[in-house]
């Protein structure tokens, strides 16, 4: 009796045991469906290559803020929404909004009887509030390059036009200083962006134009010169004449400060910083330099391309031949009166 | 014009004359008769017309020419201006990953008119990405990049002010493109972002707010070195 009774309690407790085994093992199922290493937070257990060693272009070396979340600067970024089927890009293709299909079949959702682990609840995201409230309206630029673009196609013309800003080096010099692009009729950007501006019909076709936009120079199909001298005049020209309707109401914008030629980042960093340098991108508005007088002309885009303009005489062919006529007449009536007067 | 060419024609009168009296003998009166003489002589014979036409091609015809300045069309927001239908959605790579760093850095690429080589990195690379590798692979790729990792400011507004935009760690374990600063209607500095995950519109977040939860993120931010593509073209000014 006394060992029926110790071989079912044995039985019992052995049920027990068995019975709390089975309903840990059902509740860690249920919560924790996936036991592989979650790969976002857990890289070495995942044994994914990490190059130590930083490489790279980086901009300063401040001092580690605190408040930047390093770890968070190595974590794996996938982030997707929704798990769809993958779609390949096809801008000509109809747009086709993938759909989230439900499994045919339904999960087995196991009640755990004791569950072990308590779920834990994902701390709310952060979340910036949208201002809804707030239409964007002007953007905050300041200090960009002039632009150059070329609309070319397969024809002669153009290929002469592309090489001109190659070999030639007054073009080749005005496009080290200006943001330069070459765009066809194929290019995505040109069919979505510029197509309406510059139709096909009109190239080959060349825009100077300033920072935003506004054009300095433009010229399509036959009113590209024959020669790199005469395009080169011709975006001068535009370029002096951009500058005389800008110089009548333009503010002088000079705010004296310092020209860096390159970036600081040894100050603390705070999310309040303002960029101060005006001109980083290299090319900055003339300033006092050192041995500048005032009545001294200033440098600008064309002068420090055109290197071979040295005249002595600052007059345009005009007044030259004025003056050369004006030498003769002088000379003649001089030559004139002392003959009559012998 | 019509002083330029009278003044030439006067020009090339006197030079005539000039050579002329030097060829004969004469007195001081006869030289002032002389001279109304053959002035009333060159005019009358049509020899003007000559001279006329010399003075216009010697000296040119080039005046100098004037120009009024056009207004300018509102300023396109954000400066960073990717159309709508060059927005790469993220989509699942070969391990069943999300690829927002790379539909963000295609987005990027695309902005800077190198639509090719957006192209060709997408179609290499998909899945989860990181910083360190991320940078490994573009040097691999020879591709010139900037980056930072601290959040800074300074290197949002760079981007910005060159128009070229970057990407950045933004949102939870996700990447997005920066599109560059706008002002909203309040006045304050607002952050223009791209998310893959919802291609076809912008997203705003007001400035120091902005970096805060970019900093907590990660502060992780790299654009490529290439000029953005052109601005939208407009007339400036107009010769009359």
């Amino acid at each position: 009796m006394k060992n029926n009774l110790l071989g079912q309690l044995f039985l019992v407790a052995l049920f027990a045991v068995l019975l709390h085994v089975a309903a840990m093992t059902s509740a860690l199922g249920y919560v924790y469906p996936n036991l592989k290493p979650d790969c976002n937070t857990c890289i070495e257990e995942c044994d994914l290559e990490l190059p130590r060693t930083p490489i790279g272009q980086t901009i300063g070396s401040t001092a580690s803020v605190p408040a930047v979340n390093h770890a968070a600067t190595n974590e794996m970024k996938q982030q997707i929404l929704r798990r769809q089927p993958h779609v390949p890009y096809c801008p000509t293709c109809p747009q086709v909004v993938p759909q989230y299909v439900k499994p045919s079949v339904a999960p087995v959702v196991i009640v755990p009887q004791q569950p072990a682990v308590r779920p834990v609840t994902p701390a709310p995201v952060a979340v910036p509030q949208q201002p809804s409230q707030v239409k964007p309206v002007a953007p905050m630029t300041s200090g960009s390059k002039y632009q150059i673009a070329l609309f070319l196609d397969n024809s002669a013309t153009s290929q002469r036009l592309k090489s001109w800003f190659t070999n030639d080096a007054k073009l080749a010099g005005l496009k080290s200083k200006c943001d330069y692009q070459e765009y066809t009729a194929e290019n995505a950007l040109y069919k979505t962006r510029y197509a309406r501006i510059v139709p096909v019909s009109q190239f080959p076709a060349v825009l100077f134009l300033k920072p935003d936009g506004g054009h300095v120079h433009a010229a399509g199909g036959q009113m590209i010169p024959g020669s790199a001298d005469a395009l080169y005049e011709d975006m001068r020209e535009g370029y002096t004449l951009a500058k005389s309707v800008e110089s009548a109401e333009a503010v002088h914008e000079q705010p004296g400060a310092i020209r860096e030629t390159g970036y600081s980042w040894d100050a603390g960093i705070n999310p309040a910083m303002q960029l101060e340098q005006d001109c980083p991108d290299g090319f900055c508005p003339p300033t006092e330099q050192p041995g500048w007088r005032p009545g001294q002309r200033v440098a600008d885009l064309f002068d420090r391309v055109d290197s071979s303009k040295n005249a002595i005489v600052w007059a345009s062919a005009m007044e030259i031949a004025v003056f050369v006529l004006l030498g003769i007449v002088v000379l003649m009536a001089v030559a004139v009166a002392m003959k009559k007067g012998r | 014009m019509f002083v330029s060419i009278s003044l030439y024609t006067m020009l090339a009168c006197s030079l005539t004359l000039n050579a002329w009296l030097l060829t004969r003998p004469s007195t001081r009166a006869d030289v002032i008769e002389t001279w109304l003489r053959v002035i009333a002589k060159l005019l009358g014979r049509g020899l003007a017309v000559g001279f006329i036409a010399l003075a216009i091609i010697l000296p040119g015809c080039d005046e100098p020419k004037v120009a009024r300045r056009l207004p300018a069309p509102p300023p396109e927001v954000p400066v960073c201006n990717l159309p709508a239908e060059l927005h790469q959605r993220n989509w699942l790579g070969q391990k069943g990953q999300g690829s927002c760093v790379h539909a963000s850095l295609t987005n990027h690429l695309r902005w800077l008119n190198q639509y090719e080589l957006g192209e060709w990195w997408r179609s290499k690379y998909g899945d989860g990405e990181w910083a360190s590798q991320l940078r490994h692979r573009l040097d691999a790729a020879n591709i010139e990049y900037s980056f930072t990792e601290k959040a800074d400011p300074r290197f949002l507004d760079w981007v910005s002010n060159t128009r070229t935009g970057c990407i950045l760690w933004w949102k939870p374990a996700h990447c997005c493109t920066f599109m560059g600063w706008v002002i909203g209607q309040d006045g304050k500095q607002y952050a223009a972002i791209l998310d893959n995950n919802y291609p076809g519109k912008f997203e705003y977040t007001e400035r120091e707010q902005f970096i805060r939860l970019w900093a907590g993120y990660g502060g992780f931010a790299l654009a490529v070195h290439h000029p953005a593509t052109i601005s939208l073209p407009y007339l400036s000014y107009e010769v009359l």
